[in-house]
């Protein structure tokens, strides 16, 4: 709890963070949603072919779902991974280190943070997409915020093994474009996971985010239930816990080799 | 059975240490052990790699088994040259590193067994003003590090606001630490010291880049900290510091204790050692070679002195001072300028010397001969 009130405390002394919230939800789907309507050719003749391998004419609503999902994960993801690199950077990590509490916690603490601006951004974004592009969303407010939910364990699993990696490697970028561009690709945010090849469909199972993009779209712009959406969001929670546990084992496994080398205050 | 009562907490002791209150020097009987270092040795092993194969593996001993005891209530210093070993000592004293052998105890619990324990006796400042946020104000950091040791909400406040008091920084403690003087977010990394009211309190350089006055004003916080019956560990670069301070002093070179005695004791050990500085234009080898040939010479130092653009000749010897005419003759022979020179008392630094080869300062070049 502290951590993530010194981290609000400093974001907040940044101002450039309103353009985070406000411009960056409008600007990053305009860019896939042009190139649908481009694409959908004259008179949208293409959504025919759209609808058969996604489920829904709604190609707008499907890829700021997806764009949305995306940004909220990424942003956790990113916040996760360079949490414990930027306090090493700005030399504040072994201060940290040296206080009497679990290290995980502490990266914990920190994500924390980030997963609640995300959900202030998904919120944000909501209520753009639905006054700005137009966009009916479907369902109760309620099963919106399960859908999201579902995908808190996922998030904080790759989220730990990134940080985990970070502070392994001692280098954010490549990391980050690694986990950044997997997700991408594979969980479909702007396109169908049905238009991939089979062994990418294949890999994309393993990853939580797929179904909870997929039960995201259900309940929000397919207008289905929760108990539609129920086995995308099961597995998503499952494979979720899975990776949890894995990345756990892999920050006590950095937190070990930072001990023995002492290398928590090296860049 | 004695009891010091500091403003903040009560530090019951089952046995205070035999000294003479009024010396606040340390010289006396100490018994219990607020930290115990025994055969600590760390071993870090380096690979040197051509793309993905590992071409060469080496060892290198960090530490090389160090032993001391550190009694309750006094300021313990640890001293040594870059590279000595003395960083790697104090990691492993607050668990940041794990020892390849050897143990350590915080009042006696175990750091390496239970970690989470020991930091809480422990409170620490290390890398000064970088350990802090820079983007919270002074209050606030002081009151995210007492959350982290456990404090509520209102104990962190009391204690922010106490310990802002005490180092004068009650009236700038809602200002971001980023518009601080160097001097002023030292102080702020001391509190993040003192705010888990820990009876164990570790400062790496304290007042290391501070103006003298500010370096003076946190010497005397340090001094306040031990008459609580704290205790303090403190490496410093600052022989003056140290002897000003501390009651006891580890000198540690090469990875090992090399001399662990009081100040005054240390520079004791130097009775028999005379002192002669001189700055010279100059200082060609062959020059040094005579100086160090003449009989009774027990050491010659020589170190350029950036700033002054000289060179500083550290000669330790055991004759009387008619040694300073063959030495001024075999200067003058060597074609160099005597610049300055003086005999002098030995001081701690001189101790430092005479006992590593090197100086504390950095980028100090040295020759020696023992």
């Amino acid at each position: 709890m502290a951590v993530a009130k010194k981290e609000l405390a400093q974001m907040t002394r940044y101002p450039t963070w309103i353009i985070q919230f406000i411009v960056w939800p409008l600007i990053f789907p305009l860019i896939y949603i042009l190139s649908a309507v481009g694409m959908a050719g004259p008179q949208k003749s293409g959504l025919a072919a759209f609808d058969s391998v996604a489920g829904t004419r709604n190609y707008m609503g499907f890829i700021v779902i997806g764009t949305m999902v995306w940004m909220w994960v990424n942003t956790v993801m990113w916040n996760f991974g360079t949490f414990l690199r930027d306090e090493q950077m700005r030399g504040t990590l072994e201060s940290n280190w040296l206080c009497p509490i679990k290290k995980v916690d502490f990266l914990i603490g920190g994500a924390s943070f980030s997963m609640i601006v995300s959900a202030l951004l998904t919120l944000v974004s909501v209520i753009e997409y639905r006054f700005v592009y137009g966009i009916h969303f479907t369902g109760s407010v309620l099963s919106w915020i399960l859908s999201f939910s579902v995908m808190i364990p996922g998030v904080y699993g790759l989220g730990t093994m990134f940080a985990s990696l970070v502070l392994w490697v001692k280098e954010t970028g490549a990391a980050v474009q690694l986990v950044r561009g997997s997700i991408m690709i594979l969980c479909g945010i702007t396109f169908p996971a049905a238009i991939m090849p089979g062994w990418m469909q294949f890999i994309a199972k393993f990853m939580p985010f797929t179904f909870g993009i997929s039960a995201t779209r259900t309940i929000m712009i397919n207008g289905g239930s929760i108990l539609d959406a129920l086995a995308d969001m099961l597995i998503c929670l499952g494979e979720g816990f899975i990776y949890m546990i894995i990345g756990r084992l892999c920050f006590t496994a950095v937190e070990n080799k930072v001990r023995n080398s002492g290398s928590l205050e090296r860049f | 059975m004695h009891v010091l009562y500091s403003s903040n907490n009560i530090y019951a002791f089952s046995c205070r240490p035999e000294v003479d209150e009024s010396s606040n020097r340390g010289e006396g009987i100490y018994m219990e052990k607020a930290v115990e270092v025994t055969d600590l040795k760390k071993v870090f092993h380096t690979k040197k790699k051509k793309l993905f194969r590992t071409i060469e593996k080496k060892e290198f001993k960090a530490v090389d088994g160090i032993s001391f005891d550190i009694y309750k209530g006094e300021i313990f210093g640890l001293l040594g040259p870059n590279g000595a070993g003395k960083t790697t000592t104090i990691k492993m004293i607050t668990g940041l590193l794990r020892p390849t052998s050897g143990y350590v105890r915080v009042m006696g619990i175990d750091v390496d067994k239970k970690p989470m324990e020991a930091l809480s006796k422990i409170g620490t400042v290390l890398a000064g003003d970088r350990s802090i946020y820079w983007k919270l104000t002074g209050r606030e950091n002081l009151e995210y590090f007492a959350a982290l040791y456990g404090c509520n909400k209102n104990e962190a406040k009391n204690r922010a606001a106490k310990i802002l008091d005490r180092l004068g920084l009650a009236e700038k403690a809602d200002e971001l630490v980023e518009k601080y003087s160097t001097g002023m977010k030292q102080k702020i990394a001391l509190g993040k010291a003192l705010i888990p009211y820990a009876p164990v309190v570790l400062l790496d350089e304290p007042t290391l880049g501070l103006d003298p006055q500010s370096a003076l004003n946190l010497r005397e916080i340090i001094l306040d900290i031990k008459n609580e019956g704290r205790t303090v560990l403190l490496t410093t670069h600052y022989m003056e510091e140290a002897d000003f301070l501390c009651d006891r002093i580890a000198i540690v070179d090469g990875g090992k204790i090399i001399a662990l005695d009081t100040p005054s004791n240390l520079k004791k050990s130097m009775d028999d050692i005379k002192l002669i500085n001189i700055e010279v234009d100059n200082a060609p080898e062959d020059m040094l070679c005579k100086i160090k040939g003449l009989s009774s010479i027990q050491k010659v130092i020589s170190r350029y002195d950036e700033e002054r653009r000289d060179y500083v000749l550290n000669i330790h010897h055991t004759d009387s001072n008619e040694l300073i005419q063959k030495v001024i003759d075999c200067i003058s022979e060597s074609g160099c300028r005597i610049l300055n020179i003086n005999v002098k008392e030995p001081s701690l630094e001189d101790v430092f010397i005479h006992l590593t080869g090197k100086s504390l300062k950095e980028k100090v070049e040295n020759n020696e001969t023992v």
